[in-house]
């Protein structure tokens, strides 16, 4: 069977204390923080992110591309294919989106080993990614966070088997969305999780173990997907399990709930902790109760060194006020842009705009950007080849620009000299404003940089190496 | 064909220059066309050619824009667009056309017309590329070159600051400048930042604004005004719109100003610009960009444009006078009228009519004129009234 071949995850720079949202609204804070994306992130660029972290930037032999959200940034038109694009992974890989559940990380996850068991791809990059709404002043509010993750599915060199896979599903009105609408509805929590989702998902566990064979002492870890952190502990106490390191942290105490995504970022911080011969157990819930059991191999030991979900939790920046995640949230009015975008010039720029690739002049080496047919530096025309630029570089210049419309201004717009060559024009990101210096280490991002002609116009920024 | 030299200017007008939200562009240029016409003492109907610098499609499109104006119907009127050099542009045009004597007797103006745009600094949307050039505004633009110039040169906040203080001074006295007052070296140091070290008084305002100048050749100026002024040099260069992109680009000097004063040098047959040059109208849209445009055009050393400027090396009185108008940052910065803004302004001084600010014993001026987001492009035009 198909095996899990690498994962990643991300978890955004920026936190909010649950407390300063009760001390807003003079409500009962729960304890913690919740990850709150940047005002240039949505579900794609979190989720480039975490598949950036599982495959390192080296796209060769990806075969497919599964992309889970409730919470992606168009209605119609795919994620996948534009994720797929930005990793540069070729374009005869499958691609499909999956959402409208909770469920929908795992289902994807499950669609992946299928695609890969059946020959019909030869490895899927399986990630989910939330940047959710809540509708303020409620529990929700506090309780949902923003993250990514993804899983590489294929059949060589697996760190972790896939041994079994049992579905089901069920049908209750729990939290839905309506076409054009941005705010989550929810029919009666405490009711839905009593009579359906928690029974459910246990019940779908207990069948899962009768199925494969395995008793509870077999099992080292599991990771249990859960709306809320209630939730999550009556399902392990339904479920009877009684040494509670068996149960994966769900991540509610310093990243929040993030929906689909969730079990997925559970299951990356599992691998992270486990050792060969361990076996997790995934079970995500919400509409689709899908579970996966997965046996650790020896060639967890060889995963070269990353960022991982725990390097991201660790770099962070609290916000300092509640507006502020407001704003972050699009739910205060923000300046009028007046910025405009070209569907077409995107879609002929396509390869420099999301993989970025520049140029690289055959006469006189010099690798440049934007691509153009003549060498900027020697001027020869028509001598060079596409050239994908290094996500890693220097700072050369920058201002911090107070002019740009912004929801948080300035705007550091910099000149960066990248690792390889190519000196861009790039804006920065996720950074302190007094930190900034020239020639410090940055990373280049994958992230919004407007919204003008009425589509999500991505770029790329830097943000200071952590 | 006559040689550039014997291009001569024998009339220039301008609107005062300011948020003018009661005039229109018709308004203006009207205003600016009729002045520079009785100026030099022609009519409507001896004008053979015009040229009009624009450079926002908002304000107006085609040649037409100026023969709706001054009713100069059925001549040959061209539009130039070079960002903030279309107004120089059309004036080098005009000279061009005089010296192959198509014409004798030409209009030069520009106009600008921002404030019916509301909003705030320049609008830049739709400069170059959709996500690749997002976030850049004209501040930040020039400003770039203030990390560059302080690491390799120890330039200063308070140097850019004496450009204000000293623009401002000049401009005070200026009946048509935008603002009418002093300003001192503590209000433009502490006021509210608006792009890494350039504050709200570093950066020149929106203004509105439309300038004229009637230009025919020397031996026909002469029927005109004993006090026609000539063409000694002239210089254009363009540069890149993607300087941040090129990596032999260091942000110590605006390339085309380099480039465009050396031509204009080499034509005028100037060899040490800061004893044959009186006073320049030098593009300061922003205080640092006047730093380095001194340095460029020669009037100091590469690098000494700060301290020069804290001496006072450019004052009215200074070695070279550099903006005796107010400037861009005092007068105002009407995008395509600003080019022939300067031709009036020298015109003037090299007259001997630049009221409470002249220059005194003024022989030999300059306007220079940098454009696009950094300097992307530049004019320089050397003036003189020596016969």
């Amino acid at each position: 069977m198909a095996g899990i071949v690498a994962y990643g995850a991300y978890v955004p720079w920026r936190r909010l204390e649950r407390k300063l949202i009760a001390e807003a609204w003079g409500i009962p804070g729960a304890p913690g923080e919740i990850a709150v994306a940047n005002f240039d992130e949505d579900s794609i660029t979190m989720a480039v992110e975490a598949c950036r972290d599982c495959i390192l930037d080296e796209p060769e032999g990806v075969g497919g591309l599964y992309f889970a959200s409730t919470s992606a940034p168009y209605a119609e038109k795919s994620s996948a294919t534009l994720i797929a694009s930005v990793l540069d992974i070729d374009e005869g890989a499958t691609t499909a989106d999956f959402g409208a559940s909770l469920g929908a990380g795992v289902a994807a996850l499950v669609g992946a080993a299928n695609a890969v068991d059946s020959g019909a791809a030869a490895s899927v990059l399986v990630t989910a990614a939330e940047c959710q709404l809540a509708v303020p002043k409620t529990a929700d509010e506090q309780t949902l966070g923003d993250g990514a993750a993804a899983v590489l599915v294929g059949k060589d060199d697996v760190i972790a088997e896939i041994k079994g896979i049992h579905c089901s599903y069920d049908e209750t009105l729990g939290t839905w969305k309506l076409p054009g609408e941005l705010l989550p509805r929810e029919s009666n929590p405490r009711w839905f999780t009593a009579n359906a989702y928690i029974p459910a998902i246990a019940g779908a566990i207990k069948a899962a173990v009768a199925e494969f064979g395995i008793g509870p002492d077999d099992i080292s870890k599991v990771v249990l997907a859960a709306p809320d952190f209630r939730t999550h502990q009556q399902i392990a106490k339904a479920l009877g399990i009684k040494d509670p390191a068996k149960v994966q942290d769900a991540l509610f105490a310093f990243v929040g709930g993030t929906a689909c995504a969730q079990p997925l970022m559970m299951l990356a911080a599992a691998l992270a902790a486990a050792s060969p011969g361990d076996k997790i157990l995934v079970a995500g819930g919400g509409d689709t109760y899908d579970v996966v059991l997965l046996e650790v191999t020896d060639r967890i030991a060889d995963r070269k060194p990353r960022k991982g979900l725990a390097g991201y939790l660790a770099a962070k920046q609290n916000l300092d006020s509640y507006a502020k995640f407001l704003a972050r949230k699009d739910m205060v009015p923000a300046e009028p842009e007046d910025n405009v975008s070209s569907a077409i010039q995107m879609w002929r720029d396509r390869k420099s705009v999301l993989p970025l690739y520049g140029k690289k002049c055959e006469a006189c080496e010099t690798v440049y950007f934007p691509p153009r047919r003549v060498c900027p530096n020697c001027h020869e025309y028509n001598r060079n080849v596409d050239w994908k630029l290094q996500k890693t570089g220097k700072l050369w210049n920058f201002i911090d620009d107070n002019l740009t419309p912004s929801p948080e201004p300035p705007t550091t717009l910099t000149i960066t000299d990248l690792d390889g060559g190519g000196r861009i024009f790039l804006q920065m990101t996720d950074r302190n404003v007094q930190d900034t210096e020239i020639g410090m280490d940055v990373e280049l991002v994958f992230r919004i940089i407007h919204n003008g002609s009425n589509f999500h116009n991505y770029f790329w920024k830097i943000r200071p190496v952590r | 064909m006559a040689d550039l030299r014997d291009v001569a200017v024998i009339g220039v007008g301008a609107t005062k220059f300011g948020e003018n939200f009661q005039w229109g562009v018709d308004d203006m240029l009207t205003i600016a066309g009729f002045e520079a016409m009785e100026d030099a003492g022609i009519k409507p109907e001896q004008i053979e050619a015009g040229w009009i610098g624009i450079q926002y499609p908002f304000t107006g499109f085609s040649g037409a824009t100026l023969s709706d104006a001054l009713k100069t119907y059925d001549i040959p009127i061209t539009h130039t667009e070079n960002y903030c050099v279309s107004g120089l542009d059309a004036f080098r045009n005009a000279c061009l056309a005089v010296a192959s004597e198509q014409f004798d007797m030409v209009i030069a103006t520009g106009v600008e017309k921002i404030t019916d745009q509301g909003g705030r600094g320049l609008p830049t949307s739709g400069f170059g590329h959709p996500v690749q050039m997002a976030g850049l505004t004209a501040p930040s633009a020039f400003g770039l070159a203030f990390p560059r110039h302080a690491k390799e040169f120890g330039t200063t906040k308070e140097h850019l600051a004496h450009v204000a203080v000293k623009n401002h001074f000049n401009g005070a006295v200026n009946p048509k400048a935008h603002f009418r007052r002093e300003v001192t070296l503590e209000q433009v140091m502490k006021a509210p930042i608006i792009s890494g070290p350039l504050g709200l008084l570093d950066c020149c305002p929106i203004s509105d604004g439309s300038a004229a100048a009637i230009i025919t050749r020397a031996d026909i100026a002469k029927k005109y005004r004993d006090d026609y002024v000539t063409i000694k040099g002239m210089g254009f260069a363009a540069y890149t719109n993607l300087m941040m992109y090129d990596k032999n680009f260091d942000y110590l000097a605006w390339r085309p100003t380099v480039k465009a004063a050396e031509k204009a040098y080499a034509m005028a047959g100037i060899t040490d610009p800061p004893n044959e040059v009186d006073l320049a109208e030098c593009h300061d849209c922003f205080t640092i960009t006047e730093i380095l445009n001194v340095e460029d055009l020669g009037f100091c050393k590469k690098g000494d444009g700060g301290p020069a400027m804290a001496e006072g090396r450019f004052n009215i009185d200074g070695q070279v006078a550099v903006n005796p108008s107010g400037g861009l940052k005092c007068f105002g910065h009407p995008i395509g009228a600003t080019g022939v803004r300067m031709i009036y302004e020298v015109t003037k001084q090299l007259q001997g009519r630049a009221d409470g600010r002249q220059r005194e014993n003024a022989k030999v001026g300059m306007a220079h004129n940098l454009g696009g987001l950094g300097g992307v492009v530049c004019g320089v035009v050397i003036l003189t009234n020596e016969k």
